[in-house]
Order: C-alpha cells, then structure tokens, then sequence
C-alpha cells in the first residue's frame, strides 16, 4: 500500500471523531503564495510526490489555472496529519486570490472554521488581505499567520536580523488591526496573534521550510541558524529540518478550532433557525448521530460525473444511497448516489460521511452553491453567503451553429449553478444572451471553460461595462397617468440613505416583497435612521433600493400593491438613462387616484401607470450613470515607471499612492473598469515584462459629468434605442 | 368641426336610431370601438354598407391614446361608434371632455344599455338595483377584493349585483369561468357566500338569436353549455313578489 493510500484509509477512520478534524481554508493577496503552500501542505502530508510539490500546484488543477499560475476554484483536500502521536484529518479548502473571483473566497469560507493567513514578508500586507481577513472575520473563522517568502528578505533584500524582525512585527500588527476590526467582540482579544502565542510560522513555502515558536524549542534552533542556513544556500537541509507542512500543520492542530468547537459559535451566525430544535442542537454539537445538515459551497460541473455538490456536513451522517432534502427544490427528495471525499482533483468514494467534515456529492437535484441539504424536510435554511461584488463587466453570447442554442441555455445554467457570481440575463429588446461577471479575466476563463469543458462553439461580443443608474437629488411627486387615464400614481425618488444601503448590503434586510419578519424590518430600517412613515410603509427591496407606501387611507390601493412592485422592480432592471440597472434609490409613493371599478385597475393599466410616474421622478431628480472602478496595484522597477503612469493616465486612471521598496516602487491607482480593457498585454508592452500587477473591484462612482452624455448615447445605441434618453415632459404626455 | 359619439344599441345595426344612423351617413370619418364588448364581422359589414363608407376599428390603446379620434374630429365630421349606450364607460366621457377642452363641438346620440336592459328583461325591479360590478380575470399578483366586497355589500341591503364580464383579445368571460372566479374570490376571502346554494341569473347573447335567459344556482349554471357570445351574471338580492314570479319563468335544473 502507497503512503496516499495509507492516509485515505487513516482519513477514513478519523471522520467521525470531531476533535481529530479541522477544516481549514488559505487565504492572501494574489501571488503571496497560497496555491504553493497548499501543494506543499499537501505532498508533505503524503498525498502526492514531495518532488511534485511547488511545480504541479496539485490544487491549481485546471487547466486553465496551471497555464496562468492562478488559483481559480477552490478546490478541497483532505490529507493526515500526526501530532503527538495522534492522527488528525485536515480538510484544506484553497481559495482563489485574484479579485476577479471573489464569490469563491466567501464560500470557501463558509465551509471552514479556521484560516491560514498568508503574507508575503516583502509586500506586507496588502488590500485584499484586508478583504479575505474580513470575509474570514464575518463568518466567524478564526485566523492564524504564515508570512511567506522570508528568504527574498534574507538572500534578495539583504536585510539583517534585526530589520526582518521590524517587518514581521508589522505584518503582524497589521494583521491584529484588521482582526480588532473585523472580528466579533467576544474574539477580538483571544483571537489576535503572537509569535509567542505560536500562532504565527514563517518561511518559505516555495523552499518547504517553515519555523514557528513550537518548532525552534523542538528543533533546538535559533533564529540566527536558520538566517545562515538560508543566506549559506543550504534551504533544503532547512526543510528536512524544520518542513513546511509539519511546523503549518502543528500550528493548525494547536491554535485552530475542530469543528465541535466551532460550530457552538458558528452555528447561530450562520443559521437562525430554533436553538432548541433537535437540528439546532445536534448543529451546535456536531453531532453525527442527528439530523443530516450540509451546506454546499461549491458546484463542481464535470464532464463524466455531472454535478458534484461539495459542502460542509454540520449534524448527521451522510450515507450513500440514503434521501436528502435540498432547499427550495419542494418537497422533492433527491437521492445521493455517489458520496466521496475530494484529494485534489481526486475523489474518493465512500459509504458515509460524518459531521464535521467536507463532502461531495453526486445526485442532488437542483442543488446550487448555497443550498441547504437536510434529511429533515423545510429545514430554515443556511443564512446566505455574503457578496462583497457585483458583476462589473458583461458581455453578449451567441452559439456558432444555430443547432447548439439549447445546449447553450444548458450550459449557462450550469455555469452560473457552479459560480453563482456569473450572471446570466436576456437582453430584452435582441434576445441575445448576456453573461456577466467579476472582471474581463473572470468572463474569459468562463468562455474557456464553455468551450472546453462543455464543448460549445460560441461567438461573443467585445466586453461591455455593467452601468448603473441612480439620481442625485430628490425628484416629484411626479403623475403616472394609466393609459386609460382613470387611475394616476404619484411617486417621489430621491438617493436611499447609505446607512439603509449597508443594511441590505449586509443581508439583514431581505430582498423582495413578502417579508417574515416585517416588525423586525420595520424597526432596523428606523434604527438605521429611515422615518417612521416610510419604515413602516415599505413594500419591496430589489437590489439597493426601496419602495415604500406613505399614502394613507386610499380605497382599493391595496389592490394595485402588487402591480406596483411589478413597475418598481422594472424600473430598477431598466433606468431611465441607459436602461442599466438602478442603484442606491428610495421611491416613495406619496398619493394614488383610482376607477372605482377593478377591470379599469388591471395590470395593463396599473403597471405603465406606475413605471411612467417613477421614471417622471427620476428625470426631475438628475439622473446619474455609475460606473465601476477597480483599484490597480502596479509593482515596477523604478526607471520605467513613467510608462506605467502613462498607461494609467491614458485610461481615465488616477494614481493614488505610490511607494518605494528599494528599486521597485508600487503604485496604487483608481481606474474606471472601461478603462481596463486590454490592459493586462498593454502594461506588460510597455514595460518589457517587467511589472506585477492585480487589482480589485472598488465600487462605483459617477462618470464624469462631461462624458456622461456620450456614454449613454452609446450605451443606447448599442441596446437599439434613440441616443437620446427620455425627458420628464415625455412621460408626463404618456 | 363635430364628434358624434353614437350609441348603437344592443341589437347591432338594427337597433341605430335614425338619428344616429342620419350622423353616420353624414360624418366623413367612423370609428368602432371593439373592447367594451367585442365586435361582430355583420355589424361592420352592415354599418359599412349602411353608411357607404369605411369604418375603422379601434382596440383599447387607440381608443385611450383618443389622439386619433380627436384629430380627425377637429378636421371632419367624425363618428365615434359605441356599442350599447353612448356614455357608460369612463372612456367614453373623457373623450367627450377632452374634444370639449380642445373646442370641438360635441353631439351625442344615446341608445340603451345592458345596465338597464338585463335587469328589466329579468322582470327585477331598477329601484333595488346594487352597485354595478365588473369580474376580472385575476392573477397572483391582480387579485382584487372590492367585487367581492362589493357583492356582499349588495347582498347584505337586499339589492340585485349586476356582474359584468371581463374581456380579452381572445374573447369574452364564459360563464364557467366566472364561476371559478367567484369561487376562488370566495376561498380567499373569507367565504361568506354558500356558492352551492347560490341563484344566480345569466343574460346571454342579448340583442342576437341566440339569446338565452337562465336562472339556477351557481353550480348548475356553471355547467350549462352556451355559445360564444357575451354573458352578463346577475345575483338576485331579496326578491319580492313580483320579482320572484317573473324570474322564476327562466329556472333550470
């Protein structure tokens, strides 16, 4: 028997004992190093080939992430690890890092207790370290450090003993910063890093080698030993002598939760049903005697097998050829016909699954990242996983040969099953289907995958910029006349507070119109500063904005509510300007007057009646286009910097901060997502190769006044409407 | 110059009084409206031939945009054709005020109505009439509750509801249908009626050969064939001597 081989059965024995278990994801900043040190966790735990390790990026296995040297889904390993003569099951979650894929690092989270934060100790801590920290921070993952590539600092950066301790103090106290920010008040202080606590490891994961307080007292090493081993070249004997995967993993075993721990605190974020329920207890303890709970995280679309669910089993045991319940999917049992556990891209099949524990499963109809999987029926599902992004670039998909459209509405569903940040709409006025993502890079690795995995030829257009629209000021009451002109609707727009937007943001206002806990809403909404006649008269949520009812007392209103909404949620699909969707807007209808008799009061009439009078506002209120931006993190050899601010100026970009680490000076620009089309070859044209770059979503912001005009004469002209938006007067003739 | 607005009342071109028949001859553009109660092929033909003249048939959004009607009557004698009566519908009268604002002169020509025709045809009494109430065809998100309301209100002072029924592109309201829609008013709204028990009286094909007069409980009357002409339902309130005598002529099992 293989060492592999040995471990899957040792892995086998260990999944029903909590306490021998950890679910761990690795989380960093692009190109810090995670994808590395996971292999290495991995080889080192003797689930692939040690010499294998740092050049097959075993979890990088797709293809296309192999060829880009990025990390694009999170992938699961479960390996073995022995600490004090005890084995231990170690499920590695790893995470995508560049920005384009962010949905993938909150569910990845989702399914882990503890994380490992890695930091690159020449670049420090960076923004999106910030982001996966707070992703982590919010469900209640607890973190531990590893800062990476520790021997650039002695053999590149040439910096003494004393230097490398400042900036690992740094890292550290950044680090301890966000989690005083992020983190729950109860684990501020119990969950904030040490050296000496010995939740912190350096090394070099690309050299295998870690040290952490534990592993210096075991080994009788100094600080000093291992600065001349690394700077004397002599890294390999380091590694033997103190390896990565043993010093990490120590450090994992010790300091991060089993998830028994885990989950008594995690549960109540992550679930809000009865505490006292048996489910609720047997969550909160893990118990693999209970009722079966599992959230999926990721949907895993493979050619042979199909759909695999991968999740986290909270309470139960999961057995093969038993019936589950899948959330809203109905009463519609679905039967799991191949369960296994995931070793890279291997998947190993097995009888059951305990809780505590990662699977993968086969059969689960109608599944998606996100659902809840139960063996009771109407379990209160999973709170939803939080997205920081919304799609900022979109663009047109057609098939090549007429005859592949039904396979190509197949397999954008799927797509969008197993990454939920893909959208995927119908344009309206061509009928042609628009797929929209996190960034040009997240649709191009889509479009990959469509034609290679799923083998659909397809024609695309260029990539366009998801838009939105909002106003600037308040606008009406404006009269929505119904074609018949017997019913007339007033509503007035103006800008949603920001504090009622952080509210849905956050989830804690549902989207929609039928609301289970209304007082609950009603009363966050006022807290949150809304007035109390609007707080109480709200009536739907889509997207970040609001309607709400401040009329009072008007006959057989109650009876168009739903049509309105229906023209509220149209409104916010197709703004006024560009037919983008609205942002961040609070409609308020502030009178009503109707035909006494209901056929005169139907959709037909109610609908544009409602639409015309929004619209109407909106055209008195200033209409606004938003534009996403991305923030760009420039690394370059000092001479030829001028060619990359140019590069940035040229796109409408503004540097923002620019610092200097020896000969490389980083630079930290705001460009608007439009301007980032091909910038990837541009930058590296200009710079000969000689530039690292990533970059994040960053929000939205207005185009510039002076452009706004054009841009929306383009946009419109693209969508085959008139380039000039539509004027108050228009809507008031209608 | 002139809009006429013309009843035409409810047997088609055989009930347009002469009066309105002198307008059509003389107007130099006509229109029907089709949507407060469908439109027959003969009555067009008929009209046309009648008049000597094309007439132009105009759905529901022609007829609210009223642009149409309003531009050529300021240009042209123009006849706006209406199928019963000339001012029942709201529409109709905003087209009359709206040719007023724009100073056109207006002549109307009235004719009778379903409103007072089927009750009387009934044998029940116009004095003990309820509020008029239309039956739409409802939806999850149209679902209104005032015809309901509005029934019961009727019901519980003794008054006859007169129903009128919705009607689509496709056609007119069967009977059958709104008996389901009845029904499901009634699930959904606190079942104060005892449907099975129910009389009801259905006015079908006024003003054709194929008139059928008929008066049972709701679920019998739900079953019934008819044709594919119009229906108007009624709801008998507290019938008194007379009503109950004449009323019971239509009764069937």
């Amino acid at each position: 028997m293989g060492r592999k081989e040995e471990n899957i059965d040792k892995a086998k024995s260990i999944v029903e004992n909590p306490e021998f278990i950890r679910n761990i994801g690795i989380a960093a900043h692009i190109d810090h190093g995670k994808t590395t040190l996971s292999d290495n966790l991995i080889a080192g735990a003797g689930m692939m080939s040690e010499e294998l390790a740092g050049k097959q990026l075993m979890l990088d296995f797709d293809e296309q992430e192999q060829a880009r040297g990025i990390t694009i889904n999170a992938a699961v390993a479960s390996m073995v690890h022995t600490l004090d003569h005890k084995d231990f099951l170690i499920n590695l979650i790893d995470t995508p890092g560049h920005v384009d894929f962010g949905g993938d690092v909150t569910r990845a989270m989702r399914a882990v207790d503890g994380a490992v934060i890695v930091v690159d100790s020449v670049e420090g801590v960076m923004p999106q370290t910030e982001t996966v920290v707070r992703q982590a921070l919010r469900e209640r993952v607890k973190p531990v450090l590893f800062i990476n590539k520790v021997d650039r600092l002695i053999n590149e950066l040439k910096l003494n003993s004393e230097e490398m301790q400042k900036r690992f103090q740094k890292v550290i106290v950044d680090v301890n910063k966000l989690i005083t920010k992020y983190a729950a008040d109860e684990f501020k202080n119990e969950w904030s890093l040490s050296v000496q606590a010995g939740k912190v490891a350096f090394g070099s994961a690309f050299n295998n080698w870690a040290i952490s307080v534990h592993s210096m007292q075991a080994n009788k090493t100094t600080f000093k030993e291992v600065v001349d081993l690394v700077a004397g070249g002599k890294q390999k004997e380091l590694a033997k002598k103190s390896p990565l995967h043993k010093t990490v993993l120590d450090m994992v075993i010790r300091h991060l939760p089993n998830p028994r721990v885990a989950q008594k605190y995690r549960i109540p974020q992550i679930w809000r049903g009865d505490p006292e329920s048996d489910v609720g207890k047997a969550m909160l303890t893990c118990d693999f005697h209970g009722p079966v709970t599992m959230m999926i995280t990721k949907m895993i679309i493979d050619p042979h097998a199909g759909e695999i669910a991968v999740g986290r089993v909270f309470s139960g045991t999961i057995r093969k050829s038993t019936e589950v319940y899948v959330s809203r999917t109905g009463s519609v049992k679905s039967k799991v016909q191949v369960l296994s556990m995931m070793v890279g891209p291997d998947r190993i099949q097995v009888d059951e699954i305990a809780a505590g524990n990662i699977a993968a499963i086969i059969g689960l109809k109608g599944a998606i990242a996100g659902s809840t999987v139960s063996s009771v029926p109407d379990l209160d599902p999973f709170e939803p996983m939080v997205h920081y992004t919304d799609p900022v670039v979109t663009l047109a998909i057609e098939a090549k040969h007429t005859s592949d459209l039904p396979k190509l509405i197949d397999v954008l569903r799927n797509v969008s099953k197993a990454d939920p940040s893909i959208q995927i709409d119908i344009n309206q006025e061509t009928g042609e289907h628009l797929i929209s993502g996190m960034g040009e890079l997240h649709l191009e690795i889509t479009l990959y995958r469509i034609k290679n995995d799923y083998k659909v030829e397809v024609t695309t257009s260029e990539p366009l910029v998801v838009y939105r629209e909002t106003v600037a000021k308040k606008g009406g009451p404006f009269e929505g006349k119904s074609p018949n002109k017997h019913n007339r609707f007033y509503f007035e727009v103006e800008p949603l507070e920001e504090s009622i937007i952080d509210l849905i943001k956050e989830g804690k206002i549902p989207q929609g119109s039928k609301f289970k806990d209304r007082k609950g809403i009603i009363e966050l909404l006022q807290n949150a500063g809304l007035p109390r006649d609007e707080a109480r008269g709200l009536e739907a949520v889509e997207g970040m904005n609001i309607m709400v009812d401040v009329t009072k007392g008007i006959q057989y209103l109650d009876e168009t509510m739903e049509l309105l909404i229906d023209a509220f949620v149209e409104v916010i699909n197709r703004g006024p300007l560009a037919n983008e969707k609205v942002y961040g807007l609070k409609m308020r209808l502030v009178d009503a007057k109707l035909h006494e008799d209901s056929i005169h009061r139907g959709p037909a009439q109610v609908i544009p009646a409602g639409r015309n009078s929004i619209y109407g506002a909106m055209c008195q209120a200033n209409r606004i286009l938003l534009e996403p931006l991305q923030k760009v993190f420039v690394s370059v050899p000092q001479d030829i910097m001028g060619s990359v601010t140019n590069e940035i100026q040229q796109r409408r970009g503004v540097v923002e901060e620019m610092n200097q680490e020896g000969e490389e000076i980083t630079i930290i620009a705001k460009v608007p997502v439009a301007g980032m089309f091909g910038f990837a070859s541009a930058i590296r044209g200009a710079t000969g190769g000689k530039v690292l770059w990533s970059s994040e979503n960053f929000g939205y912001d207005r185009v510039p006044p002076e452009l706004q005009p054009q841009v929306v004469a383009k946009i419109r002209e693209r969508k085959g409407l008139k380039p000039e938006p539509y004027d108050a007067n228009y809507y008031a003739t209608l | 110059m002139t809009l006429f607005i013309i009843g035409l009342g409810l047997e088609g071109v055989a009930s347009i009084q002469q009066r309105g028949m002198a307008a059509i001859r003389e107007c130099d553009s006509l229109f029907l409206e089709t949507y407060t109660s469908g439109s027959r092929e003969n009555l067009i033909d008929a009209i046309e031939k009648a008049a000597g003249k094309k007439v132009t048939l105009l759905p529901r959004e022609k007829v609210e945009q009223s642009r149409i009607i309003l531009n050529s009557a300021r240009t042209s004698k123009t006849a706006f054709l209406v199928q019963g009566d000339a001012l029942t519908a709201t529409t109709h009268n905003q087209i009359r005020f709206d040719a007023i604002a724009e100073g056109i002169p207006v002549e109307v020509l009235e004719n009778s109505s379903i409103i007072t025709a089927v009750p009387g045809y009934l044998g029940l009494e116009i004095y003990k009439m309820g509020q008029v109430v239309s039956l739409p065809y409802v939806s999850e998100k149209f679902f209104p509750r005032s015809p309901y309301d509005k029934i019961i209100a009727n019901m519980e002072r003794g008054l006859h509801t007169l129903i009128l029924l919705d009607i689509t592109e496709s056609g007119y309201m069967t009977v059958a249908e709104a008996c389901k829609i009845l029904t499901s008013m009634n699930d959904r709204f606190g079942g104060k009626l005892d449907l099975a028990a129910m009389k009801v009286a259905v006015v079908h094909a006024y003003g054709t050969r194929s008139l059928s007069v008929r008066y049972g409980t709701l679920p019998v009357l739900c079953n019934q064939k008819f044709s594919d002409n119009p229906s108007t339902l009624v709801i008998p309130g507290k019938l008194d001597y007379n009503e109950e005598e004449f009323i019971s002529h239509f009764t069937v099992k």
